[in-house]
């Protein structure tokens, strides 16, 4: 910029020498005109004097002529002549005089000259009155010669005089105009060799300023796309001129179209919303008055699509050279940061919120967790591992010499192994270790843990779950089960013992019993006859009982393999198996078709073979027996029993008959182990049948009910889900 | 008449079962001799031994002392020169496992012990007079256990 103020001067310098040097050849030329035309007209004026003085002899010649012709011819014609001469003699004489006062002919010599005119003028009228005399004209004719002669010497001297002053002036004359060519183009070659120089140094100054403007152009593009990208804009506003002008940005970020006609103030300030405008305006007016800047204030501005727009503008008051007050703004898009950092504030209510809630979820699941930042081997422990070790999180540290010493002396060497492979994917057979808390008490914990990377950085977090409860549990379940077990095989012996070894001595003593009753050669008297039967009741009751008890306790015992299986089949497996009862009693069963069902197929058999023998065996005397087994539509408190299961899932069977019945009081307790409703000399039985039938209803999550009437027959119904007591949780 | 007497084998450890079961068959006239052994192992031997004559019928009580009679079956059935012989299981267990078991090792019929003396004489006559040779072709588990 000095460089170019520099040459500015230098410049302005050079303008002023050849505009200087212009005027002053221009002076030059002038006077030196000037004084050409002077000599000139001078050097006319001689050339005329001459021609006067010329014609002045002429004309008095002229006159002489005249004058003798007159007198010779006596012609009064040429008197008119001579008259006319000497008029023009005194018309020349005049012009002389006018010549003289103008400096151009010797006054004195004029005036001798006039002298001599009007002496010869007054010989010429002594002459004619002469004449007119008739007297002798020779002496005045002579005299007339002389005079004539005279002013003839004058004249000539005269224009001898004016010659010199002629040949004189011209000679000034040309040697002006010699000189003034050659000061004239030496001062005009000055001032283009000048000129020259400036023009030189203009056509570089103008590069240069070309150079500059092309520079300045792409910066302000650069500047607007900056503007753009980093959605600022800028606008200034002239005091004095009552001008806005905006950056290209600034109108987008008005919503406005670039280059659209330029806004006024007041405009601008109408697009600030409501609540900031005031506030702005005030700040607007402080800055005039103070010709401060303002740092920055977040605006919010709505935009011609009536769109919300955050803006942080900072102004400045600042005054250009000519004193005017010029308020400069600038100001940046916060919209989408204000929307990120909304965003991010709800993203981290959010977050706390799930913070909160994870701690919660935490402290309900007896989950503690930590995580740890491989790169800067910084740990963040979650405050419900604060409580798992038995600290306060909100009082009391927890360091990683801390953690690791809280676990149990006997796992750390297996979990400092752990520790030294994470980092490579390994599975750990065992995830279980104790800690100590700093109560000294012994928890269980197992952890699991995940290795990703967090925006570059290596993370480790451990989710560890406090077992200590569960160990606890699952260490008296273990013992239970065991206990369960071993009653279990106990019971299995029983089972065996009782199905074999039990039954082997009765069975022994009722084979001996019907051998003696055979035998043809014993007499045992009636008497004897009556004891061996009543023998051979008890044992055949007893052993009634032990294999009733075996199938209540195979009920219970036995592996439930739940198979699907169609009940209609199994209902004619029981019939079968009952087919000499039904024959004996000559009893007429009738069945619907049975639907399939998911249930412990053998089990199910026991029940029909149960409910259709009990049916036979309280059939009334002299009644034929008749056994109905149907479908029965599920009823209101079925499905109350049975809620979590839709009623298509469910099926309904009932088992009616024409007997003896019993008192619907009773109809609990037919199902109770070993109770009996009748005396064994009425009808046999062990209670256990129906026993039995409840058993198998529970295994497959059913239920089964009794209706029944003294004298009407009896109803044994029952409700199963179609899938099996496997889908239901219990 | 010695060319036709019938050899039943029973291998029993219950001294009255052994008493029922000769009386039994000895009742039926059918011209039969009853060999009966106390155990699984004396069992095994008697077959094995030379001379002793081939048993129309071997009779398995299960639960023996020594051996078995459900190993005894396994020998029998692995044994090239026995698995050939029809055997019957007499047995007082009437329970779903024992029987199975036995019919998939290979026995020929299962005779539960009857608890009355006609029933087994009946039972017997029945196993006796089979005629094994249909028996052990058409095999099913439902004609397995007799019925008498």
């Amino acid at each position: 910029m000095s460089i170019l103020e520099l040459s500015e001067n230098y410049l302005r310098g050079a303008f002023v020498i050849s505009v200087t040097l212009l005027i002053f050849i221009a002076g030059v030329s002038y006077k030196q005109f000037h004084s050409y035309h002077k000599s000139q007209q001078l050097v006319m004026q001689s050339h005329y004097s001459q021609k006067s003085l010329q014609t002045l002899i002429s004309h008095i010649t002229g006159m002489e002529t005249y004058q003798r012709s007159f007198i010779i011819s006596g012609d009064s014609a040429f008197l008119e002549g001579y008259a006319g001469q000497n008029d023009k003699i005194s018309e020349s004489m005049e012009k002389l005089k006018s010549m003289g006062t103008d400096g151009n002919i010797n006054l004195a010599h004029l005036d001798s000259m006039e002298r001599l005119v009007r002496e010869r003028k007054a010989l010429f009228d002594d002459t004619m009155t002469l004449f007119a005399e008739g007297a002798s004209l020779g002496d005045n004719l002579r005299k007339g010669n002389g005079q004539t002669r005279k002013i003839r010497g004058l004249i000539e001297h005269l224009v001898a005089d004016q010659g010199e002053l002629l040949a004189e002036r011209e000679n000034a004359s040309e040697k002006s105009y010699r000189i003034s060519p050659i000061l004239m183009f030496s001062t005009i070659l000055l001032a283009l060799f000048i000129i020259s120089l400036v023009f030189i140094a203009l056509t570089q100054i103008l590069r240069k300023y070309n150079k500059a403007n092309r520079k300045l152009n792409i910066n302000n593009e650069i500047f607007k796309q900056a503007e753009e990208i980093s959605g600022t804009g800028h606008w200034y506003y002239n005091f004095h001129s009552q001008t806005l002008v905006f950056s290209d940005n600034q109108y987008r970020l008005l919503g406005l179209t670039p280059n659209g006609s330029p806004p006024k103030l007041h405009q601008f300030l109408q697009k600030v919303h409501r609540d900031d405008r005031t506030e702005l305006i005030r700040k607007l007016k402080y800055l005039y008055h103070n010709e401060a800047c303002e740092e920055g204030m977040d605006l919010k501005i709505l935009t011609e699509e009536d769109m919300v727009r955050c803006i942080r503008m900072a102004c400045k008051m600042i005054s250009d050279d000519q004193g005017n007050k010029i308020l400069i703004g600038v100001n940046k898009d916060l919209t989408s940061e204000v929307n990120a950092k909304e965003k991010l504030s709800q993203l981290n209510r959010k977050l706390e919120i799930q913070i909160k809630m994870l701690s919660n979820a935490e402290m309900m699941a007896a989950v503690g967790s930590y995580s740890y930042d491989q790169d800067k081997g910084t740990y963040e422990f979650s405050s419900n591992l604060f409580r798992i070790l038995e600290l306060d999180p909100e009082n009391e540290e927890l360091t990683e010499e801390k953690f690791l010493n809280a676990i149990h002396p006997e796992d750390r060497v297996r979990l400092e192994k752990v520790r030294k492979k994470v980092g490579v994917a390994t599975v750990f057979e065992s995830n279980e270790f104790r800690i100590l808390t700093s109560k000294e008490k012994v928890r269980f914990l197992k952890y699991t843990y995940k290795l990703f990377k967090e925006s570059g950085k290596k993370m480790l977090v451990v989710t560890l779950k406090d077992m200590t409860e569960e160990t606890i549990t699952k260490k008296s379940l273990e013992e239970k089960n065991k206990e369960l077990y071993h009653s279990n095989a106990e019971l299995a012996e029983f089972n065996y013992f009782a199905s074999h070894d039990l039954q082997e001595p009765l069975r022994k003593i009722q084979t001996f019993i019907s051998r003696i009753t055979t035998m043809e050669d014993i007499h045992l008297g009636s008497k004897g006859e009556d004891y061996f039967k009543r023998i051979q009741r008890a044992a055949n009751r007893m052993q009634n009982l032990i294999i009733d008890l075996l199938a209540f306790s195979r009920t219970t015992n036995s592996e439930k393999i739940f198979e699907i299986t169609d009940l209609q089949s199994l209902v004619i497996q029981a019939l079968n198996e009952l087919n000499q009862e039904i024959e004996e009693k000559n009893a007429i069963v009738h069945y619907d078709v049975l639907p399939t069902a998911n249930v412990i197929p053998f089990q199910i058999k026991q029940l029909f073979v149960n409910l259709i023998s009990n049916a036979l065996k309280y059939s009334k005397n002299k009644v034929q027996p008749e056994i109905w087994i149907k479908n029965e539509p599920l009823t209101q408190q079925d499905l109350v029993d049975f809620n979590s299961i839709s009623v298509d899932k469910l099926i309904k069977l009932s088992i009616k008959d024409n007997g003896i019945g019993f008192d619907q009081e009773y109809a609990e307790s037919v199902f109770v182990l070993f109770k009996r409703l009748h005396n064994r000399s009425q009808f046999s039985g062990t209670g256990i049948g129906l026993s039995i039938c409840k058993k198998v209803i529970e295994n497959h999550r059913g239920t089964i009910r009794a209706h029944s009437e003294e004298g009407q027959g009896a109803t044994f119904t029952f409700v199963l889900p179609i899938l099996g007591g496997q889908t239901l949780v219990p | 008449m010695a060319q036709d007497q019938i050899h039943v084998l029973l291998a029993d450890d219950d001294e009255d079962d052994r008493l029922f079961f000769s009386d039994a068959i000895h009742q039926l006239n059918l011209n039969t001799v009853v060999h009966a052994v106390e155990d699984g192992e004396e069992l095994m031997n008697w077959l094995r031994k030379e001379g002793n004559p081939r048993p129309h019928v071997v009779f398995l009580d299960l639960n023996m002392p020594k051996k078995g009679g459900i190993e005894c079956l396994e020998e029998i059935k692995k044994c090239p020169h026995l698995k050939e012989l029809s055997v019957a299981i007499y047995s007082t267990s009437s329970s779903q496992k024992d029987i199975e078991d036995s019919f998939v090792l290979g026995a020929n019929i299962y005779i539960k012990k009857p608890n009355d003396f006609n029933v087994l004489k009946k039972a017997m006559g029945k196993v006796i007079s089979m005629n094994w040779q249909f028996c052990t072709s058409g095999l099913n588990k439902e004609s397995f256990i007799l019925n008498v």
